[in-house]
């Protein structure tokens, strides 16, 4: 799977953001298999995902649950960066729009 | 323990009634709600990815019987594992028994509804009539999550049924909701109706959007799921350093409460089956003395008496004697799991086995072959690439499984460092390390040998902590314990009885040289010397016993091999051990027992324990047998050596051919030669023997 790099200035690597950002998935460009299983875990195009630690392994929240995902895979992520909270805090009530 | 590890499958393929399975994602309880409706005890943890193979058994719905099908879990309908290739195959028809179940019961996690729908949508479009259990709902209401299941079955279109498979509450309810189920009295099918947000992009994000629409409208606090408990407590055990140092406590733990909580129920037993032989043995001779009939009378005093206490009892309880460290173990492991805690373990020695070759998910399968090596091969099955999971069924039984238990306590404590407790541990922990650093090494060389490349990056979900469940380990304990007991009073008595026979038959005539002893020994009673009669008397015995042992079945089958294993400091009785373990590595236990206690006279005031009956062997030349040199060497063969005929077998069928057995038969039993034989000569050569 190969995607075209993009000069967006929010979009950013998933394994260079710091805690508490979150985004919302613009690309990826893992392997088909690892693709497959970050998408079923809700690391999918389109949805919003948060950063919960960093390093490597780091741990992500998407979907409800965290993940635990090697920072191999997650170099392969692509997000389009909308805000930063404090850890632990509350989500805000509304996700912001979804890219067309 | 050989076959203790896998519960026997109930199959009911044939009965003809309904097949319902249940689905739902890893970790949602599926496995605990099967035991429920069906009365049986599968393994359950909260871990992804317990339940790595289909399992069916009978459930009474509406008064009728219905098969359950447990499945593993599955996040989607088109993943990527192997056992979730499974699941997917079963609800499709795509497998084996060849038709698709006549319903499906969707197992939902109410805290965490968002993640469950998303695999409810996907099932909606299977064309399998489908009732909604709403699980975990003790946890939901204890954490304030309110759900409006009448709003849910209305967007549904299906039963809903708020259940706990923990507590059993709901499960009535949900057993009639089954019975009308396969009474095609659920009909709908509908698919739900996707706005598509963002289609285009991605098929899993119209499913995911759906159920997270679908969740504001029936979820009344609409918190994520995660407890802050899990997070603070994540923050701390997912820490870049206090991580790994929790994870090797945790270990380090496990390793203390084994062996120092069974050391006093382990002495216990010990005494009590001394004092059953002891009894045994003077019953026998009481009786023989008060039969008439000569042949009844030798046959009592020597054959059967011989039999029943060295054979039988003390057979038996050299290996239920370690009864206590391994029910200690499994209740230990099943707590731990259950409380969510390895999953984080798994996700802190990431970068550990990833330097080795191996993935994360290795982490769970190889802490489990510490207690048998044929469940972990199997639990291997979550890893989702082919060379990674080769490599870890490969390397699983070089952890030292609790069949290994009796041997190392024996040579550990009874040999080596009896009396010196902190000595023993040490030595006990070294051997655990050896098994687990050879696995390491073994995985590095194999990544760059047979199965090239490195290990697929970590994906794992780290479900919320949770109390564990006090029965669910209790019952584990419980089954492993008697299915151990099963085998120990099957398998491990059989073996025990043949080798008697092996070491007991055919009988010899007294050489010469005995005649001459009992002859002496006769005259000095006759002089009324009665002490040196005795003593006579004794070594006649004892020649006489040990030439019978030496023409035996068993001494001639030993004499065989032993050119092969005497330079591991290894005698014929240690060879006719190695290969009795075969059928279990524990069975040597009792083989040395049998073997020494015929070469032992058993006189009536003798309560020895077997160490204390080794510790007496000697070589032909006299020399002691079991020296610290010998001791070290059978040690090292037992941690290294792949002995278990189970583990071969279960390889065959987990990678499909031979081949795999074969080379790992080989390279770990030619380790564990190799290894033996280098301690075992460079401890000689610098004169400690
Ligand atoms: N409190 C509570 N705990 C539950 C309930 N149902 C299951 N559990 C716990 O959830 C964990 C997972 O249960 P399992 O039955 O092993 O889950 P599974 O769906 O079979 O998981 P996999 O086999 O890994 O796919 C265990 O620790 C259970 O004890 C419930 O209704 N209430
Ligand atoms: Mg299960």
């Amino acid at each position: 799977m190969t995607v075209p790099i993009t000069q967006d200035p929010g979009m950013a690597r998933l394994d260079g953001l710091p805690v508490g950002t979150c985004g919302i998935v613009a690309f990826l460009t893992a392997r088909d298999v690892e693709v497959l299983r970050l998408k079923a875990l809700g690391v999918c195009i389109g949805r919003r995902i948060e950063v919960i630690r960093t390093g490597d392994p780091l741990i992500v929240r998407a979907f409800g649950t965290r993940i635990g995902l090697s920072a191999q895979l997650a170099r392969h992520v692509f997000v389009d960066v909308c805000g930063y909270q404090h850890p632990g805090a509350t989500p805000p009530s509304h996700r912001p729009e979804s890219p067309r | 323990m050989s076959d203790d590890c896998c519960p026997p499958e109930v199959n009911v393929a044939a009965t003809g009634a309904p097949v319902v399975a249940l689905v739902g994602n890893p970790n949602a309880g599926k496995t605990t709600l099967f035991n429920q409706l069906t009365g049986m005890r599968a393994k359950t943890a909260n871990y992804p990815g317990t339940t790595v193979e289909h399992r069916s058994g009978l459930a009474q719905a509406g008064g009728r019987p219905v098969e359950i099908l447990d499945l593993p879990g599955l996040y989607a309908l088109d993943s990527a594992s192997a056992e979730e290739r499974l699941s997917r195959d079963a609800l499709t028809g795509a497998w084996s028994r060849g038709d698709k179940p006549q319903g499906a019961i969707v197992l939902l996690d109410a805290t965490n509804l968002e993640r469950s729908l998303g695999l409810v949508s996907q099932m909606l479009e299977l064309d399998i009539p489908i009732v909604v259990a709403l699980n975990m709902i003790d946890l939901a209401r204890r954490d304030g999550i309110r759900i409006d299941v009448p709003r849910l079955a209305t967007e549904l279109q299906c039963p809903v049924v708020p259940v706990s498979a923990r507590t059993g509450e709901g499960v009535d309810t949900l057993r009639e909701a089954i019975a009308s189920l396969v009474k095609r009295q659920v009909l709908r099918v509908a698919k739900p109706a996707m706005a598509c947000d963002s289609c285009a992009a991605c098929s899993f994000s119209a499913h995911f959007d759906w159920a997270e629409r679908l969740t504001a409208r029936v979820q009344s606090t609409r918190r994520t799921t995660d407890s802050v408990h899990s997070d603070k407590l994540d923050e701390v055990l997912t820490h870049p350093v206090v991580g790994p140092l929790a994870v090797v406590s945790t270990l380090f733990g496990l390793l203390v409460i084994v062996f120092w909580g069974a050391d006093m129920p382990m002495s216990i037993i010990d005494w009590l089956f001394g004092r059953l032989g002891d009894m045994a043995d003077a019953g026998m001779r009481a009786a023989a003395a008060s039969v008439s009939q000569p042949w009844l009378q030798s046959l009592l005093r020597d054959d059967l008496r011989s039999l029943v206490v060295r054979g039988l009892i003390g057979g038996l309880g050299g290996v239920l004697v370690f009864l206590p460290q391994i029910g200690l173990l499994f209740f230990a492991l099943a707590l731990l799991e259950d409380t969510g805690y390895l999953a984080r373990a798994t996700f802190v020695v990431d970068r550990l086995m990833r330097r080795v070759g191996l993935p994360a998910k290795a982490f769970v399968p190889l802490l489990s072959a510490h207690a048998c090596a044929v469940p972990a091969i199997l639990s291997a099955r979550t890893i989702e690439d082919e060379r990674d999971r080769f490599a870890t069924m490969f390397i699983a039984p070089l952890m030292s499984c609790s069949a290994r238990i009796p041997v190392y306590t024996l040579v550990i404590g009874g040999l080596l460092f009896p009396g010196h407790p902190w000595k023993a541990a040490a030595a006990m922990a070294g051997a655990y390390g050896l098994g687990a650093v050879s696995a390491l090494l073994g995985a590095m060389l194999l990544r760059r040998t047979a199965l090239p490349g490195g290990p697929q990056p970590l994906v794992l979900e780290m479900p919320r902590y949770r109390w564990p469940s006090l029965r669910t380990a209790l019952w584990t304990a419980f089954d492993r314990m008697r299915t151990f007991v099963q085998s120990a009073g099957s398998l491990i008595l059989i073996f025990s009885l043949v080798l008697w026979a092996l070491a007991e038959y055919p009988r010899t005539e007294p050489s010469s040289q005995v005649v001459a002893l009992r002859a002496s020994a006769d005259t000095l009673a006759a002089r009324g010397q009665e002490r040196a009669a005795t003593a006579a008397r004794e070594a006649a015995t004892h020649l006489h016993d040990r030439e019978a042992l030496e023409h035996s079945f068993a001494g001639r089958f030993g004499h065989l091999i032993e050119p092969a294993i005497a330079p591991l400091g290894f005698n014929w009785q240690i060879g006719l051990g190695l290969v009795s373990s075969l059928a279990a590595r524990e069975v040597i236990v009792s083989t040395l027992i049998i073997v020494y206690g015929a070469g032992d006279a058993i006189s009536e005031d003798d309560t020895s324990s077997l160490s204390d009956h080794l510790k007496r062997a000697r070589r032909e030349d006299d020399t002691p047998l079991f020296t610290l040199a010998t001791s070290l060497s059978l040690l090292i063969f037992y941690v290294l050596a792949l002995q278990c005929t189970s583990t071969l077998a279960i390889m065959r069928r987990e990678t499909g051919s031979w081949k795999w057995p074969a080379l790992q038969f080989v390279t770990m039993t030619g380790g564990a030669y190799l290894l033996s034989l280098i301690v075992y000569q460079a401890l000689r050569a610098f004169g400690i023997a």
